[in-house]
């Protein structure tokens, strides 16, 4: 009978799982716990539906634990040219999660000839985030017009899917859903959706700890998708240009020697 | 409890432990892959017959035998095909590829005396 040998693949390595889990139970005998915190976007994500299309909405601040570690990073990503994502939870997950599937749709379309559906984007996100089951801590609001029209969901890590006409994902999505269930209205024009979202993502930056900095906006249309990268910025932290400037006269001096310095033609290295 | 106590109750428990238990979603990723093609078999036995399925299994069974010797990479174009690999990117493509892993391959010998299960120095595992 023969044995099988087992084919080496890639993915993810589970080698060190016993070894963390090992550490967080030392970590109760009042040691620091040595284990990194993942960097993660504590992040307020928003998006309506309005007339014609979609607006996404997103803050620019990433946390590692207390500390800011981006202060104007990007959370809307392109996943095809009618179809994008804002993503909240840890940043090298939905980066990588995105960028993976917006390779994915493009070999999609280049099987299909087609242009992709908002919801073939979704299942294969939720498919995919339900196999690793929450681990890959992704959660998504997906945003996109369509041959169907304009369509928004919601993705969370475990992988369950929300269809909604305006949706808040993240540490500020309370506050941010406190603004759109007073403001949002069916059939809102462009100025005021996009004003709308604006207005949920700064009572996001203003309310919770997480969110900060800047306001992406997105708007994706039939016609064509416009960004906007920080719409509304946040106060500037520096004003002068030279912040090391000393006028004349700072340092205080009791004594001055002027001495003259005669200049002599000729090699100096002669003498 | 006292910090002995504690610390005996947390302590890994042998080796023999280590080594068999897996963390919960790498025996679910296993898994997975597995029950979603038997489920995929299962529909074409309800829906054209258990020699669609036969003939599903003989193929992929034909597919992944040709393979090159142990440590060496194996392209497995015709398996992946039939699967869907082929259309689909994932993790496994970007990340921990084996062949830019730094440890060495398993040595050919050994890999061969393991497939053909003649190991000399080894007790004979009991097949049937």
């Amino acid at each position: 009978m023969e044995a099988s040998l087992e084919i080496p693949k890639g993915g993810f390595s589970f080698d060190l799982c016993k070894r963390n889990a090992w550490l967080e139970s030392q970590a109760n005998y009042g040691s620091s716990s040595i284990i990194k915190k993942a960097k993660k976007t504590g992040t307020t994500i928003a998006g309506i539906i309005f007339k014609d299309g979609v607006v996404l909405g997103a803050d620019t601040r990433a946390t590692s634990g207390p500390i800011v570690a981006d202060k104007n990073c990007e959370k809307i990503h392109y996943l095809a040219p009618n179809i994008f994502c804002c993503g909240a939870g840890t940043s090298a997950d939905c980066e990588n999660v995105t960028e993976m599937m917006a390779s994915n749709l493009t070999l999609h379309r280049l099987n299909t000839g087609r242009e992709c559906r908002v919801i073939t984007a979704v299942t294969m996100l939720s498919q995919y985030l339900f196999r690793y089951q929450g681990y890959i801590s992704a959660a998504l609001v997906v945003g996109g017009v369509d041959s169907t029209g304009p369509s928004l969901y919601t993705i969370h890590p475990h992988g369950s899917v929300d269809q909604l006409p305006f949706v808040t994902m993240g540490s500020g999505s309370l506050a941010a859903m406190a603004v759109f269930e007073a403001g949002y209205q069916e059939g809102l024009e462009r100025q005021p959706g996009i004003d709308l979202v604006r207005a949920a993502i700064q009572s996001g930056i203003d309310n919770d700890l997480g969110s900060g900095s800047n306001v992406d906006i997105t708007v994706i249309t039939p016609e064509g998708v416009q960004r906007f990268r920080n719409l509304d910025k946040a106060e500037p932290k520096y004003k002068s240009k030279n912040p090391l400037f000393y006028p004349k006269g700072t340092t205080k001096y009791y004594d001055e020697i002027i001495s003259k310095v005669a200049i002599i033609e000729g090699d100096a290295m002669e003498q | 409890m006292a910090e002995w106590q504690l610390r005996a109750k947390n302590e890994r428990k042998g080796v023999r432990q280590d080594v068999q238990e897996e963390f919960s979603l790498q025996s679910h990723l296993k898994t997975f892959s597995a029950k979603s093609f038997e489920d995929y078999k299962q529909t074409l036995v309800r829906t054209q017959g258990i020699h669609a399925a036969m003939r599903l299994n003989m193929e992929n069974t034909i597919l992944a035998q040709y393979r090159r010797m142990p440590g060496f990479h194996s392209e497995f174009v015709g398996l992946d095909t039939m699967q869907d690999g082929i259309q689909n990117v994932g993790f496994e493509d970007i990340l921990n590829d084996p062949r830019e892993s730094p440890a060495m391959p398993i040595s050919l010998h050994e890999g061969m005396e393991q497939l053909l299960n003649i190991n000399p120095s080894v007790e004979p595992r009991p097949s049937h």
